[in-house]
């Protein structure tokens, strides 16, 4: 049964699916919290807190991100018929869309579109594989890979770094762009090229350390 | 620490911010149509079947499609009857529901199209056009293959023996013939396992959907495996361990392994398996034991380049494992051995 | 030769230790250990619980725990104020389940008896069983534990006896020598530097009756309380010749009282209306104040509703049309229970749910579906309108609590204005509250008035200083004697004290008494300068000097027959090699004086172990491991190697040690 609170998460997986299924042919339970997630960090982006998002993230030890009210909402969807879940993929079933469509019309889950929007489309623009690579350096998650006890995501100090980051990535692309798939695509290219650049380091000071101990043999 | 000249850099570079700072909304609404349509496109185009030129285009707002098009007369398809194959230049302009409106063989004014539409262009390599700039796509490791392939749900064996066939065999990954000393392909460089793990992870992460690839993690307290992938929200792991085999020369200085240092990698993978199982136990874990094979004969230490018979003389040697471990346990797989070419030329010999 | 010591005092010898449900020690919650003669040894590693075990000794001899930090005013006090904190102590270390079963149980001799008590860990007042029989013939029944005693009873038959087995004046006596002069623990406490307590000890020790440390306890207290008493008198007699003077003064200020009078109506006025919007201004943000809260939960209260509705409109669905074989006869026409495939599989299927039958057996199924969605879009629109009011109402209080600061400003400055002028004009004042012209004679007998009361408020301050003096002058007189008593003594405890000390800090030192304003102290002399202040001796060297003093005190103190034993938590680090040996060589020489030691060491303090084990011997000296007690962390693990060979070493140094 979904918890009764989280009729958000409910929204958020119809709409996500909605809009990448048919690109995607069908989307993963993975691909999907991934998305929130990055739907969720655009929220921050655009000063709204963690909390209004409506429903919490965690670390948990087979997978991240993950949100237990994802979970429980899909699940809800799918047996109520919202979802198709027959095969390895999740679609939209004709009541989903319906249902989506009159969900879209209220006053209640407008103000994520743009949200949600700005997360789908830049799952379509960065490589596959990319987003989850990019996501995994984001500092929430990055700060709490050390761990193996689950741990919740997007805490009050996680927070203080990712605006400190969202600083930059705003003048670099400017206040004044209202579609948040550019700053998006931008911020997730940047993590994944900062962790390239940093592999790269270490690689440049570890085959330093073997040449010198390539002797003639 | 952020480094704003990193970020800076990319912003400029970018499809989308360009196309969003020279189209306006309009034009990021537009890219978006068409980003949703490429992967559609690839499902059914492999790109190694496009040898002419590919544009995708989407006008801001609706056109009439003449002054920019010319040639011959386009036809409306479903997208289920999108073209299979690309050998002059065809320009697909994608409609709303579900139609995509198809030019073959067709002339096009691209500079004046990048005005007004969004558009797309594949030609060995991809990108977008905007207001006649061309952006090119970086494509982080895999060629031959658009990033707007999706990546299924084929199992790890299969996309390693993938890995094996199109990248590894003539060198076709950029990453990683980074591993070689020179274009020949004869010598590796110092250090190659790391270009060849750079290689094996991105390769995983574009074609293995919902995987999660980390380099060297920590086993035990020696020595990190290579590669863990991850599948997510499942139990299921698996450990790659690659070990290359063939000669590698710095300068002067050389370093050689042989058939030995597959078996010493196979007993190393085991060794990691039983550490890992002890601090995972409840995972489903799989070791894989990947070789790079480099080896050439007659090589000395001036070689630069090789014979097609030295080159290709260990083509088809297979390396002796004794024990064999995938017989002995169920979370070993057999070892794979990546027989990578080198360059050869039909004068070159031992010695030269 | 000195005159003759006054009778001394007994101490307990610990014979045995039991815990019972200790789960701090989760390997071994029921420890029993037995002490021998000479040094018991608790080695391990670092946060096992050793420095547990000693105060929990400590705790079953006294019922208290040595409260860390605390200082020391007088015997009884210190009794009285510690009793809680043993139960916070315990509560920390004891698991829930085991509170009421958790106890300790200690065996020791004193003089001639054997007693037996046990304690629950949380019942520092009580004493669950006591037994007392004479050594000589242990099977006597002797006071033996009668069960119609009650907890309480049972202690107090033992605080009796105990007491009078040792010689001392009372209980609480008891419990500060164990507590402040013979247990060092973890909270270094140092004997040295607490005047009032190192004072108390002398007292106890140099003095002709235990009788008189509590006899200087109480005077000084007296002493203190007359002092504040008197303090407090004067203070008012002060204010009270304050407004004579001003009485005095304001027969001569006749002239602007008119003016003054005038001045005094406007600021009265100005705070009045000031006080008043302020008023205002707050009863109109408190009604904004509720009405936010009101729009808040009338929000909360619609979301919760429509959350429940979401929840019914997802989960209430008649899942017959979206069962798997009814989806796939819809969509594929294919029937799998009967593994048809035709368009008529579609059909009939199709109609029977258009017309909300169960395809299978039709039943009529639900068709509450079109209600939920009416009831959603019904409470989407409750919530946008209700979320409109909740920002109007946020504007709204934010606009009054502005305007609402600023009038409490302004009423704050209107009624300091108000009070500066009653300060500066106190005669004014008077006049104006008595509301009558001035009349000479009613200010005449004011000041009168006010004479009389200085009068009997200055004597009564007199009283009281004489009483603080009177005090004084007993605890002078007893100081006095104490002063005496101890030169005195002098000649017999110095030397036992260089004895000791000199083994460790190996440099010519002397201890001499001296009088100072709050009483009597001894100070440390190195060389002929007196190192009276702490920084000029390192921390560790203090310890051990401080350690020193004990031993020496309780040398000096006890009666052969009953020695007092010393519980030293030891203290680490810091002390280079050289010193950790002589360190182990005092608290040798301690033990061959016939006194006991039960003390603690992180298996590490080698040196200092080591000799002590050498000059021991397995004799006199037992090492406890406790690593096989409490549950270790995986460092420890680790470390256990490193810690099995340690212990090795000392016990072979034991076996060859001895003399």
């Amino acid at each position: 049964m979904a918890d009764p609170e989280s009729y958000q998460a409910s929204y958020d997986l119809l709409a996500i699916a909605e809009r990448l299924e048919r690109v995607w042919d069908g989307v993963t339970a993975a691909e999907l919290h991934l998305v929130a997630y990055v739907a969720c960090l655009l929220a921050i982006y655009r000063k709204r807190p963690a909390s209004d998002w409506g429903y919490a993230f965690i670390r948990s030890p087979w997978g991240a991100p993950f949100s237990p009210d994802l979970e429980a909402s899909c699940n809800a969807l799918r047996v109520g018929g919202f979802l198709d879940a027959r095969t390895d993929v999740l679609t939209t079933t004709p009541s989903g869309r319906d249902f989506l469509a009159f969900l879209s019309g209220g006053s209640q889950h407008g103000w994520r579109t743009q949200f949600l929007d700005g997360a789908c489309s830049s799952a379509l623009a960065v490589p596959a594989g990319a987003m989850r690579n990019a996501v995994q350096e984001e500092p929430s998650l990055r700060r709490s890979s050390v761990h193996r006890q689950p741990r919740p995501l997007l805490t009050a100090g996680d927070t203080v770094a990712l605006y400190e980051q969202f600083g930059v990535l705003a003048e670099v692309v400017g206040t004044d762009v209202s579609d948040l798939m550019v700053p998006s695509v931008v911020w997730l290219t940047y993590l994944s090229e900062a962790k390239r650049l940093e592999e790269q380091r270490l690689a440049l000071a570890e085959t330093g350390s073997l040449e010198s101990r390539h002797r003639v043999d | 620490m952020i480094d704003t000249n990193v970020m800076r850099r990319l912003a400029d570079g970018m499809f989308v911010p360009i196309v969003h700072r020279e189209l306006g909304d309009a034009g990021a609404a537009a890219l978006r149509d068409v980003l949703s349509f490429l992967p559609r496109l690839y499902s059914v185009l492999s790109p190694e079947q496009i040898t002419g030129t590919l544009y995708v285009l989407r006008f801001l707002t609706p056109q009439q499609a003449s002054p920019v098009l010319s040639g011959c007369s386009p036809v409306e398809v479903p997208l289920d009857r999108l073209p299979r194959g690309v050998a002059q230049t065809t320009v697909i302009e994608v409609l709303d529901k579900e139609v995509a409106r198809v030019w073959e063989n067709a002339a096009i004014d691209v500079a004046l199209a990048s005005t007004i539409a969004v558009v797309y262009r594949y030609r060995g390599d991809e990108g977008f056009v905007v207001r006649d700039r061309y952006c090119a796509i970086p494509n982080p490791a895999v060629e031959h293959l658009s990033v707007f392939a999706r990546p299924t749900f084929s199992s790890l064996l299969e996309a390693l023996q993938d890995y094996r066939a199109r990248l590894v065999r003539t060198s076709t990954c950029h990453l990683f013939r980074m591993a070689w000393e020179t274009e020949q392909r004869v010598f590796f460089a110092s250090g190659p396992e790391h270009h060849m793990r750079r290689s094996l992870c991105q390769f995983l992460y574009s074609r293995l959907r919902d995987v999660n690839v980390l380099p060297e993690q920590r086993v035990d307290e020696t020595h990190p495996v290579d590669l863990k992938v991850t599948w997510s929200f499942t139990l299921s792991e698996a450990l790659i361990e690659i070990k290359w085999l063939g000669k590698s020369r710095n300068g002067t200085s050389i370093v050689e392994y042989w058939d030995a240092r597959a078996r010493e990698g196979a007993k190393q993978l085991v060794d990691y398996l039983d550490w890992y199982r002890t601090t995972n136990p409840n995972a489903d874990t799989k070791g894989y034991l990947v070789v790079v094979d480099g080896r050439r004969r007659s090589l000395s230490a001036t070689t630069t380049s090789v014979s097609q018979a030295d080159g290709m003389y260990d083509e088809h040697r297979e390396i002796e494992y004794n024990p064999r471990y995938e017989e002995l346990r169920s979370d070993f797989a057999p070892p794979l051995r990546l027989f990578a070419e080198p360059k050869w030329t039909a004068d070159a010999g031992a010695g030269s | 030769m000195s005159e003759p010591r006054p009778a001394q005092l007994g101490f307990p010898r610990l014979r045995r230790v039991d815990l019972q449900s200790f789960s701090l020690y989760a390997q071994q919650p029921d420890v029993s250990l037995p002490i021998a003669r000479g040094v018991t040894c608790l080695a391990g590693a670092n946060g096992i619980g050793k420095s547990t075990f000693l105060s929990a000794v400590t705790f079953a001899l006294t019922g208290r725990v040595p409260v860390p930090h605390r200082g020391y005013s007088s015997a009884d006090e210190y009794y009285q104020e510690s009793a809680s904190f043993s139960s916070d102590f315990f509560s920390g270390r004891i698991h829930e389940n085991d509170r009421r079963s958790s106890s300790i149980s200690i065996e020791f001799e004193l003089r001639d008896q054997i007693f037996r008590i046990t304690r629950g860990l949380f019942e520092g007042n009580g004493l669950r069983s006591l037994a007392i029989r004479p050594i000589a013939n242990a099977s006597d029944a002797g006071l033996a534990d009668d069960s119609t005693l009650s907890d309480s009873d049972r202690q107090r038959v033992y605080a009796t006896q105990l007491t009078q087995a040792m010689g001392l004046k009372s209980f609480d006596q008891f419990v500060f020598l164990q507590h402040f002069v013979f247990t060092f623990d973890e909270s270094r406490r140092l004997l040295f530097w607490n005047e009032k307590a190192l004072e108390a000890a002398l007292f106890i020790a140099f003095g002709a009756n235990p009788e008189h440390q509590v006899a200087a306890d109480n005077s000084r207290r007296e002493m203190e309380r007359a002092e504040s008493l008197g303090r407090n008198v004067k203070w008012q007699a002060l204010q009270v010749s304050k407004r004579i003077d001003s009485l005095t003064e304001s027969t001569r200020a006749k002239a602007n009282f008119p003016e003054l009078e005038a001045q005094y109506h406007q600021l009265e006025a100005a705070r009045d209306s000031t006080a008043h919007a302020a008023e205002q201004a707050d009863a109109k943000a408190a009604d904004e104040d509720l009405a936010l809260a009101n729009a808040s939960a009338e929000l909360l209260a619609l979301r919760s509703e429509y959350s429940k509705a979401f929840a019914q409109h997802i989960g209430k669905r008649s899942s017959a049309a979206h069962h798997p074989l009814v989806v796939e006869a819809v969509t594929e026409a294919r029937c799998s229970l009967c593994g048809v495939t035709a368009p008529s599989v579609r059909d009939s299927v199709a109609r029977r749910i258009a017309s909300h039958v169960c395809p299978l057996c039709e039943t009529p199924l639900s068709t509450t579906e079109s209600a939920d969605i009416a009831t959603l879009k019904a409470l989407d629109e409750q919530l946008a309108a209700a979320q409109k009011r909740l920002e109007s109402a946020g504007a709204a209080r934010s606009r009054l609590a502005a305007t609402r600061d600023q009038f409490r400003r302004d009423a704050q400055a209107a009624a300091a204005a108000i009070r500066a002028f009653e300060e500066q004009h106190a005669e004014i004042m008077r006049r104006l509250q008595s509301n009558n012209a001035v009349r000479p004679e009613g200010l005449q007998q004011e000041l009168e008035r006010l004479t009389i009361e200085l009068k009997a408020l200055t004597q009564t301050s007199k009283d009281h200083y004489q009483a603080r003096d009177q005090h004084k002058a007993v605890l002078r007189r007893l100081q006095d004697e104490l002063e005496q008593h101890y030169r005195a003594a002098e000649v017999d405890f110095v030397p036992i004290f260089r004895s000791l000390a000199e083994r460790f800090i190996g440099i010519d030192l002397d201890i001499a008494v001296e009088r100072r304003t709050t009483g009597v102290a001894l100070v440390l002399e190195f060389r002929s300068t007196r190192r009276r202040e702490l920084y000029e001796l390192s921390e560790s060297q203090r310890f051990f000097l401080d350690i020193a003093l004990r031993m020496a005190l309780a040398q000096f103190i006890s009666d052969r027959a009953a020695p007092a034993p010393l519980y030293i938590d030891t203290p680490e680090g810091s002390l280079d090699i050289a010193y950790e040996a002589r360190a182990g060589e005092m608290f040798a020489q301690f033990v061959t004086g016939g006194h006991d030691i039960l003390m603690t060491a992180n298996i590490n303090s080698s040196q200092l172990l080591r000799k002590l084990a050498g000059r021991c011997g397995a004799e006199r000296m037992k090492l406890v491991r406790m690593t096989e007690w409490a549950e270790l962390s995986e460092v420890q693990v680790e470390e256990g190697p490193l810690f099995q060979e340690a212990y090795a070493i000392i016990e072979k140094d034991l076996a060859s040690g001895g003399s």
